[in-house]
């Protein structure tokens, strides 16, 4: 009796003296420690598969302005490529970064060391097995055939489903054992994003629907993939970075609630708009159009939260490499969500479905939001882990500019490109070659822009084995004590 | 013909409803009180003391008043690289 009525005041008071008792240095460095095994196997493979994605992602591009390039051999087709850079980016570059950032993100959050660490690692590497897999029959020419869900549903899927399941136990386990009773906005993301992940994952993979249906749920399962997964766990990490590193608390807490529970109550609704102008009962459609507007709230919720934590110090972003990113990622969340919004109504959507435009939204999104939102992360996650600092500026802003230019063209000469050829296509009078003569210039932009973009992911390869293998990080340019000499710095403020 | 997507309704529901029970039981739970010292809860000792390098007088002033005088960052993290 006395323990029930006891527990609950516990964990109120104990709320109020975490807030108010700072957690030390020495504590959040035993908290990475913890799970330094997984974080630092993820963070590996990730970019491996980076690597692997980017060489597939040019071969994709350049067979639009050579079709006959590489088109000998039945597993160099278009076909296969094409996919495998899809599953290889998603779930082999993004996904496994993510579940290093988790894993890293919920000890801190949760204050306490991460539980199933081992769990987690062998989640990683059955997750990595599974893709492996998944690729390789894929090359092959072993597809399920339907996109996003393309690797082979006997021998891939079930190894991905038990990854995901391990690494997220080892979440929910640490969630279970917080030492904390609040729970800050980014735990809501990334705790969500896992039991989000599975359902989705093992429903979109299920051998039992037939042909709309299946169209259906192929979109139903891409989008929340993007929606429950890829975007989440980057929100839950800039909602980290951004406070931590700018060194004042978020804007609104509140806003920053809103922004998680509108994307969690309003997303799943979100699916059909992928297939405005297919053979779907019109409600469906009409259904999913409105919650794409509706999703308005979550996304203008996060975009002012986030400009407003950041503005008048934007400055920052010339001394940190990972805020850089995650502002522009912030950014570029805002922006592709409009875009989508746009693209979601039936008069654009005429114009623009079927054509390089919505390549290019894919890319605003899964890269310049995504992918440099990841990049944010590992240039924070990494130096914590390693206890080494990344050894050379140059590297680091060879690598930004390398990847924020490319991509910034990538985009701009899809979009334009894009809306030329749906324009074209609509053309009555034009024959279909217009349309394709129309794009290649743009076409051209984008493998240049590739080309950009793949010596960029080789400079942060090449900088990341500097840091992880080599000593050069480690030296420290401060005076011996420096740490425990406090400087009153009024004086030398600009 | 599809006139219902049971599976999709059925699918919805799977992934919204949770999220809505999960939002009462954080609502009954407090989670929603102390939102200021949530949003502050991130902060490790001292962090919010260190000197800033892009801060202005004004901003690095205020962060004196706020949080008491200003520490040198132990890391070797804000180097310009821009
Ligand atoms: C070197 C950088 C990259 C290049 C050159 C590149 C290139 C391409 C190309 C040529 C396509 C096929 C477009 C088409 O079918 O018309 C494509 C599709 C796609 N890429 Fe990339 N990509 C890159 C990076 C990434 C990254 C980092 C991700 C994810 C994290 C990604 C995710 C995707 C997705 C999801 C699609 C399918 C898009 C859709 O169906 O709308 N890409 N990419
Ligand atoms: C409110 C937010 C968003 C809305 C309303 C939206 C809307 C749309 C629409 C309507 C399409 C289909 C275009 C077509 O096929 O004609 C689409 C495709 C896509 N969106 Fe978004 N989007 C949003 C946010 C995002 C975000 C945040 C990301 C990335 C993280 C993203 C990534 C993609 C990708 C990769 C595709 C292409 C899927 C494929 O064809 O393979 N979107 N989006």
């Amino acid at each position: 009796m006395t323990e029930t009525v006891a527990s609950p005041r516990t964990q109120q008071d104990s709320t109020l003296e975490h807030s108010k008792i700072r957690v030390s240095a020495d504590e959040v460095a035993a908290y990475d420690h913890s799970g330094r095994q997984p974080v630092l196997l993820g963070f590996f493979i990730a970019v491996v598969w980076l690597l692997v994605g980017t060489v597939l992602g040019d071969i994709s591009s350049f067979k639009f302005d050579r079709p006959d390039l590489l088109s000998e051999q039945a597993y160099l087709t278009f076909g296969r490529i094409r996919p495998a850079h899809l599953n290889v980016m998603v779930y082999g570059w993004a996904s496994t970064a993510m579940f290093s950032i988790s894993l890293w993100l919920m000890p801190r959050l949760c204050r306490t060391r991460l539980r199933w660490a081992t769990a987690a690692t062998a989640g990683i590497l059955i997750w990595t097995l599974g893709l492996a897999v998944g690729t390789v029959l894929l090359i092959a020419g072993y597809s399920d055939g339907l996109e996003w869900l393309e690797l082979d549903g006997q021998w891939a899927d079930p190894l991905l489903v038990a990854g995901a399941a391990l690494v997220g136990a080892s979440i929910w386990r640490t969630l279970a054992a917080r030492r904390v009773h609040h729970l800050y906005v980014s735990v809501w993301y990334v705790a969500a994003s896992y039991p989000w992940f599975l359902i989705i994952f093992i429903a979109g993979n299920l051998p039992i629907y037939q042909g709309v249906e299946s169209a259906a749920v192929n979109w139903f399962y891409a989008h929340n993939a993007l929606g429950l997964w890829l975007t989440t766990i980057n929100l839950g990490l800039i909602y980290y970075l951004l406070p931590k590193i700018i060194g004042r608390p978020i804007y609104s807490y509140w806003l920053s609630l809103v922004g998680f529970w509108g994307l969690a109550l309003f997303y799943a609704l979100n699916g059909m708009h992928h297939l405005i102008g297919g053979p779907l009962p019109s409600w469906m459609i009409a259904t999913s159009i409105t919650a794409s507007i509706m999703m308005i709230i979550p996304v203008v919720a996060v975009g002012i939260n986030q400009h407003m934590t950041v503005v008048g110090r934007f400055g920052a972003m010339r001394y940190s490499p990972a805020l850089t990113l995650a502002v522009i990622a912030a950014m570029s969340y805002t922006a592709v969500s409009l875009q989508g919004i746009l693209t979601a109504l039936v008069s654009v959507n005429r114009i623009t479905h079927f054509t390089h435009w919505t390549i290019a939204h894919s890319h605003l999104g899964l890269y310049m939001f995504v992918t440099l939102s990841l990049f944010g992360g590992m240039y924070y996650i990494l130096p914590r882990v390693l206890k080494k600092e990344w050894p050379s500026t140059r590297l680091v802003r060879a690598h930004i500019l390398l990847v924020g230019g490319g991509m910034i063209l990538y985009v701009v000469a899809l979009g334009i490109g894009g809306v030329l050829q749906g324009l074209s296509l609509l053309a009555p009078s034009e024959g279909f070659e217009v349309s394709v003569t129309s794009t290649r210039p743009w076409l051209l932009m984008r493998s240049v822009a590739a080309v950009i973009i793949s010596a960029g992911h080789i400079v942060f390869a090449y900088h990341a084995y500097l840091l992880a293998f080599t000593h050069r990080g480690s030296l420290t340019r401060q005076p011996p004590f420096f740490e425990l000499k406090p400087v009153l710095v009024k004086k030398r403020a600009p | 013909m599809l006139a219902n997507s049971f599976v999709i309704i059925l699918l919805s529901l799977a992934v919204g409803i949770p999220p809505l029970i999960f939002l009462f039981m954080a609502l009954t739970s407090g989670q929603f009180d102390h939102v200021d010292a949530m949003a502050d809860s991130i902060f490790e000792a001292d962090e919010m003391r260190y000197f800033r390098p892009w801060e202005n007088r004004k901003q690095a002033q205020q962060r004196l008043e706020q949080h008491g005088g200003l520490l040198n960052n132990p890391n070797r993290e804000w180097e310009r690289w821009l």
